[in-house]
């Protein structure tokens, strides 16, 4: 009941928020079922190989399963990762736009929240570089491997966001230490 | 004159008047001083006193 009282308060007080965390969710959902269903063909392609063929929306990995079984695994770990992190990061928003409120916005839930995602952000472009030179290298060494932008792009964009966050983590730190003396300020 | 009393004069919180009277503000507005004086009738210096922290 509290938390249906809290939602209702919400929408009234803070529209725009309530329309961001929906939107925030959806993707959330999205890439939990992309996440989800990865592991899923992945881990089936072992008991069945011609999965391989089409592990989710056309990805097809078939032919380095059949060249070299421990990169195929490695690979499809790497990818796991990075869709996982992503899931993770959407988690972590949908947080934050739930626990932000406008009347005290500076508080620690958020900004450790903040430095949670700019961590997250870093560890998915470090591994999305890492994706990306470990395809280059088995392309390089003639194996069937597609190309997989959609998982591996963007690596330089997150680190980029990392920095930002991390940045506005600091912020936000100052920002509860000056709410905190107004508060105190009789 | 009890808290509630004064709080109703001064027209801050009882919450506020707490942290005030148990030394966790972390300042006071010069508003507030001056109603606080103005219903307890007396001096800034009579209800503020300068203690040197240690360390």
């Amino acid at each position: 009941m509290n938390l249906k009282q809290s939602w209702k308060e919400k929408w009234v007080s803070q529209p725009g928020l309530m329309l961001i965390t929906i939107i925030i969710w959806s993707i959330f959902i999205g890439l939990c079922i992309q996440a989800g269903t990865l592991l899923f063909t992945s881990i089936y392609s072992f008991f069945n190989p011609i999965v391989a063929e089409n592990l989710y929306e056309g990805l097809n990995l078939h032919g380095l399963m059949s060249q070299q079984i421990w990169y195929y695994i490695g690979l499809v770990a790497l990818l796991l990762q990075v869709v996982g992190l992503k899931a993770y990061m959407f988690y972590l928003m949908t947080k934050i736009f739930y626990t932000i409120n406008l009347d005290h916005p500076f508080s620690k839930k958020v900004s450790v929240l903040i430095s949670k995602i700019a961590a997250v952000c870093f560890r998915i472009g470090i591994l999305a570089i890492f994706a990306t030179g470990s395809l280059k290298w088995l392309l390089k060494r003639g194996f069937d491997v597609p190309s997989m932008d959609s998982y591996t792009g963007g690596a330089f964009e997150y680190l980029l966001m990392s920095a930002l966050l991390y940045a506005i983590a600091q912020v936000f730190k100052r920002g509860m230490e000056i709410q905190s003396e107004n508060e105190l300020t009789i | 004159m009890s808290l509630n009393e004064l709080s109703e004069k001064v027209d801050i919180t009882l919450s506020n008047l707490s942290i005030l009277k148990t030394g966790k503000a972390k300042a006071i507005r010069f508003s507030t001083l001056e109603a606080i004086c103005k219903a307890l009738n007396c001096q800034p210096g009579d209800i503020l006193e300068y203690v040197e922290e240690n360390g």
